[in-house]
């Protein structure tokens, strides 16, 4: 049996609390997929109309020398649906949670999601949080690192037009030696959208040769899209590694120009630049259902 | 007589820039050059004389103004086109230096580029199997691994993989004026022979180029028909291929004062 638990949805109330999310659980050693979990409430519009605030709270154990994977696709109807929920993760030593998130849903979803994860001995929790959907989503990730090497690793794509807001949150906390962290956050704006990222990473007095890099890179479609940004360090022990950096720019006239002197039609060196910029950071999803299907749905929404 | 390709017409051009003085600055003072079918020239200068602002004009690029003159392109003037139409219609830049497009796959961007002009030419577009067969044979020709195909376009290649790159390009689109913006530099001696041998085998009866360069080296590997010599925005002088070894051995300076 799996040691990774996520209740099964069994009140009515779990049951809407995801617009969809499949949860799918791999042992490390012979890739055995277990019945899927399903929280279906992009089909069940009559439930929706009726109530369109859907919380929920989760806790997950990920036991000791575990592989896990936890892969959530928020989709559907209706449009003014709301999500907010809390995760709480425990990754025993030795342990890995892989957690896949795409936020691909109407535009009127209002999506709020905080997630904490408490890191043993070795252990590792990567993210990756793909965003097209929503009006205005909110993501809060807070890490606790508190056994000796244990590794973050956090990855955000947000893919946004139009009125749309985003917003990612992480809170690193460096409690234990030799940990590691890599954030990498990328943000494609079009139309009046504007993305918000911050980013802390509070190193504490104990956690000697924390090891931490932080960048966020802005591409910027139109003139009304905005971006702001607010990279923290708060640093209380004296020998570690920590970086950050920012970049927004435009698609370059040298990239355009190249591709246009090799006979590409304007629109779709357009497109294939912007999908670069998202695919870079996605090639980095390692597990490869969930690396086919972000693939295919950047793809897919850039080419719409 | 074989077709006109391209007529350069008293060419003047100048480079739009916000960060100089009256935002403007004339490069090109009176080009005129014609190239016919099946023609090689050179185009040798000093630094900054024009040559890869020609280049670019030609091929298109933002930010320059046409103020005086024209260029005729297979009937067509240039001007009235885009880049990436001059590119689907048969003109080539190779780059002096190609642009580095991190996350753009290489395989794709070729084949993208090559059914752009299938596409106008009223042609099939090669689907993944087709064009990965085609490919092979030029990576072949020019000694370049498949593992090219993998890797984002230009991204880490060395100068010299760079400029392979740039002919493997050129011979998969089978342009009908190349123009070669000093494909030379960086190349090491076997890269030289390859990159020559690439270009002599494109030589034909239909297709006319246009090579910059800086050293009479590769024009041994590579005879051109003509010679000229480009300095402050115009050609100033135009010989055969004698007068690129002429350069060699007695430099700028004599020639032009001659
Ligand atoms: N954006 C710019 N702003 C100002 N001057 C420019 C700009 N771009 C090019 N120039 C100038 O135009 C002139 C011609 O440049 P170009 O690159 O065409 O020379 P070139 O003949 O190709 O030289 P090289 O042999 O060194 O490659 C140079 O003096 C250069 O400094
Ligand atoms: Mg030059």
């Amino acid at each position: 049996m799996p040691q990774f638990i996520i209740p099964k949805p069994t009140t009515r109330a779990q049951k809407e609390a995801f617009c969809f999310m499949a949860t799918r659980h791999f042992a490390r050693e012979n890739l055995r997929a277990e019945e899927p979990l399903f929280h279906m409430f992009g089909d069940h519009t009559t439930i929706l109309q009726n109530s369109t605030l859907h919380s929920g709270d989760w806790q997950g154990t990920v036991a000791a020398g575990r592989t896990e994977i936890l892969f959530e696709i928020i989709t559907g109807n209706p449009d003014d649906a709301v999500l907010t929920d809390a995760q709480t993760f425990d990754i025993h030593t030795g342990a890995t949670l892989t957690h896949v998130r795409m936020h691909i849903g109407g535009h009127q979803h209002v999506i709020h999601r905080k997630v904490t994860a408490k890191l043993a001995e070795n252990a590792v929790y990567n993210q990756f949080t793909l965003t097209t959907g929503a009006a205005a989503s909110r993501v809060e990730t807070h890490a606790y690192l508190e056994g000796e090497h244990a590794h973050v690793n956090l990855q955000g794509l947000n893919l946004i037009e139009g009125s749309q807001k985003a917003d990612s949150w992480a809170d690193i906390q460096f409690i234990a030696p030799n940990c590691t962290a890599n954030v990498e956050q990328r943000q494609i704006l079009d139309g009046s959208a504007h993305a918000s990222f911050q980013g802390k990473f509070h190193v504490h007095q104990a956690a000697q040769k924390t090891d931490a890099y932080m960048m966020c890179k802005n591409l910027l479609l139109s003139e009304g899209a905005r971006t702001s940004q607010k990279p923290e360090l708060e640093i209380y022990a004296d020998d570690v590694k920590c970086s950050h950096g920012t970049t927004t720019g435009q698609l370059d006239d040298e990239a355009l120009f190249y591709l246009a002197a090799r006979g590409i039609p304007a629109h779709k060196a357009r497109a294939m630049l912007i999908q670069a910029f998202a695919q870079e950071i996605a090639s980095k999803l390692e597990y490869a259902p969930a690396h086919t299907a972000v693939h295919d749905h950047i793809e897919t929404y850039l080419t719409k | 007589m074989s077709k006109t390709v391209l007529t350069i017409q008293n060419l003047h051009a100048q480079i739009e820039d916000e960060s100089l003085e009256d935002g403007k600055k004339e490069i090109l003072k009176g080009m005129n050059l014609t190239l016919k079918a099946g023609e090689v020239h050179a185009i040798m200068g000093p630094n900054g004389a024009g040559k890869s602002t020609l280049g670019n004009v030609l091929a298109g690029k933002d930010g320059y103004a046409i103020t005086q003159g024209g260029v005729v392109f297979n009937n067509e003037n240039l001007d009235d086109l885009g880049a990436d139409e001059r590119a689907r219609n048969g003109l080539f830049l190779a780059f002096q230096y190609p642009v580095e497009l991190p996350g753009v796959n290489a395989a794709q961007f070729l084949r993208t580029a090559l059914n752009a002009k299938r596409i106008e030419a009223g042609e099939k577009e090669l689907n993944g199997a087709e064009f990965l067969r085609l490919i092979r044979t030029h990576l072949a020709a020019l000694k370049m691994d498949e593992s090219f195909l993998k890797r984002s376009v230009n991204e880490g290649f060395s100068g010299g993989e760079k400029k392979r790159f740039e002919i493997l390009q050129m011979a998969l689109l089978e342009p009908q004026l190349a123009i070669l913006d000093e494909t030379d530099s960086g190349l090491d001696i076997d890269a030289l022979k390859i990159v020559s041998a690439g270009v002599n085998d494109l030589r034909a009866d239909n297709r006319a180029f246009l090579i910059i360069t800086h050293y009479q080296r590769l024009l041994d590997y590579i005879k051109p028909d003509f010679v000229h010599i480009m300095a402050d925005g115009q050609i100033v002088k135009s010989g055969d291929a004698s007068l690129a070894k002429e350069l060699e051995a007695n430099g700028y300076d004599k020639i032009m004062a001659a």
